[in-house]
């Protein structure tokens, strides 16, 4: 299957992104209500500002200097608290900005973050080289055997769907958060649509890991490769469950 | 490659991620993301971050003011910055003894009637290589010395107060609210993230930041400085005590 250009709809979205006007409704949620409609308004304010963080820092250290992920992770969340912070004390206030403004001002708080990190790299030893340089097949990819070719590929990725399909929502979505995402059971556990401890989480694992393999077997492949396509499936799938859909949105508030 | 025509901008696939968009706009994306390895990759990386930060814990607000107020150990990302400062915090330290020897003035009528310390300043842009603006810190920090906020603001508020000349900053919000820009001043202490300050610069420009509070009577921030100023021994704890003090009378 060919990629379809999407520049018009890409040209619309670069100019029409929706998240800066969320930060701004759920921030006005956060101050007008109270108990469990405030934390969940906090906990998606919370994800969503991590996040364009994380882009404008990703935007910011591609131009300048490579950055490892993690590092991208620790600037945002160290960003995003402050941020909260002032949230918290009425000195920052989403509400009364433009969704333009909102952008620009957390692009510049990226920014600071960025180049702060950088100025503590000059007199670091950076990690990933030491990892590479110790461990060249640190990256080792999970995931093998590619199909050869498009059609395999489909074939592959439906069927790895499917097997998924097999699985409970709640055992589905441990696989796909340890599988996909590379989650730790500490993480796994936590996760709200879980909520379990990591024992159980490993053991429900391991059913699940037994149960994949025996269902891709059936259908002629072995569980290894993700081809192209795979996961906007599962992740279809996994929103798909009204119970755990793939943000903290509430019911009723989607467009 | 974020930027391509011809691949989902990192905007939308946030959008997507957090189910922002309408069904047309996702069922075209994905349609886009099932058949591009590399935005799939993309997306894929946006859902795990939204995933990892699902499942560990979220500070509440109420517990993000609390960690403001503390003495936190320093992160990898505030470390560079705080190295920064320390220069400043020496000479600070200085000033503060000679303060207490009776050569300067510390304690006023008002507490809020406050001058910064620019001594420090003034060795910074010294030390530093000569930028074309280094001619243009100079002035205003001999401003500023001087009290002539006006000639401060005009110097310092259309520059690029970024890397070692941002604690130049707080002298500019310091001035803008002796010229009655308080709102202005601050936009630009917040904008700062003056929480990830090193002491003293940190408390300094939360005192800053009381003053132009105070203007905007902005109460219950302000209320909120005093109070974590005042909690814990610093430069600025008998001032808030004292505003505390007439507060609650």
């Amino acid at each position: 299957m060919k990629a379809q250009p999407v520049a018009t709809a890409v040209d619309a979205a670069s100019s029409s992104a929706r998240w800066p006007e969320r930060i701004k409704e759920l921030a006005a949620e956060w101050r007008a209500s109270d108990g469990q409609n405030r934390e969940r308004a906090l906990g998606e304010l919370w994800i969503l500002v991590n996040l364009a963080l994380q882009k404008y820092a990703r935007d910011c250290a591609r131009r300048i200097h490579d950055m490892d992920p993690e590092d991208i992770r620790d600037i945002a969340s160290d960003k995003s608290l402050g941020l909260f912070r002032s949230l918290g004390t009425g000195l920052w206030d989403p509400m009364g900005s433009s969704p333009a403004a909102i952008c620009a001002f957390l692009a510049s708080v990226a920014r600071h973050g960025v180049v702060d990190r950088l100025r503590v790299d000059r007199r670091e030893v950076k990690m990933p080289e030491f990892r590479k340089s110790l461990l060249p097949h640190w990256e080792t990819p999970v995931l093998e055997n590619q199909p050869a070719s498009a059609v395999d590929s489909a074939e592959h990725a439906r069927a790895i769907v499917q097997c998924a399909r097999s699985l409970t929502p709640r055992a589905r979505r441990v696989w796909y958060l340890r599988v996909i995402h590379d989650l730790s059971s500490v993480d796994i556990a936590a996760h709200p649509a879980v909520a379990s401890r990591p024992a159980a989480v490993d053991v429900m694992l391991l059913r699940c890991r037994k149960t994949m393999r025996t269902c891709m077997t059936g259908k002629g492949f072995k569980l290894g490769a993700l081809p192209v396509g795979t996961f906007s499936m599962l992740w279809e799938l996994i929103a798909s469950v009204p119970d755990h859909p793939p943000s903290a949105r509430p019911e009723g508030s989607a467009k | 490659m974020t930027d391509s025509p011809l691949h989902v901008p990192d905007n939308r696939l946030i959008d997507m991620a957090m189910g922002l968009l309408d069904a047309g706009e996702s069922e075209g994306t994905l349609s886009h993301l099932k058949a591009c390895d590399q935005c799939e990759g993309r997306f894929r990386d946006v859902v795990r971050e939204s995933e990892i930060l699902r499942a560990r814990p979220r500070p509440a607000i109420s517990a993000l003011q609390q960690v403001g107020t503390a003495q936190q150990p320093p992160t990898i990302a505030t470390r560079g910055r705080q190295l920064r400062w320390m220069v400043w915090g020496t000479a600070a330290a200085a000033i503060l003894v000679l303060a207490t020897l009776g050569i300067g003035r510390l304690r006023t009528a008002d507490p809020l009637d406050y001058w910064l310390p620019v001594e420090s300043e003034s060795a910074v842009v010294r030390s530093g290589d000569a930028v074309a603006d280094d001619t243009a810190f100079a002035d205003a920090i001999e401003a500023y010395r001087r009290r002539d906020t006006d000639r401060v603001v005009s110097l310092l508020q259309s520059r690029s107060l970024i890397g070692r000349y941002e604690p130049l900053k707080i002298v500019l919000a310091s001035a803008m609210i002796r010229e009655g820009r308080a709102a202005e001043a601050r936009d630009l202490l917040v904008a700062m993230q003056i929480d990830t300050l090193p002491l003293p610069s940190r408390d300094r420009a939360r005192w800053i930041l009381v003053t132009a509070l105070r203007d905007l009577e902005e109460k219950p921030a302000m209320r909120t400085l005093l109070d974590d100023l005042a909690s814990r021994p610093g430069e600025f704890s008998a001032r808030a005590r004292r505003l505390l003090d007439g507060w609650e009378q």
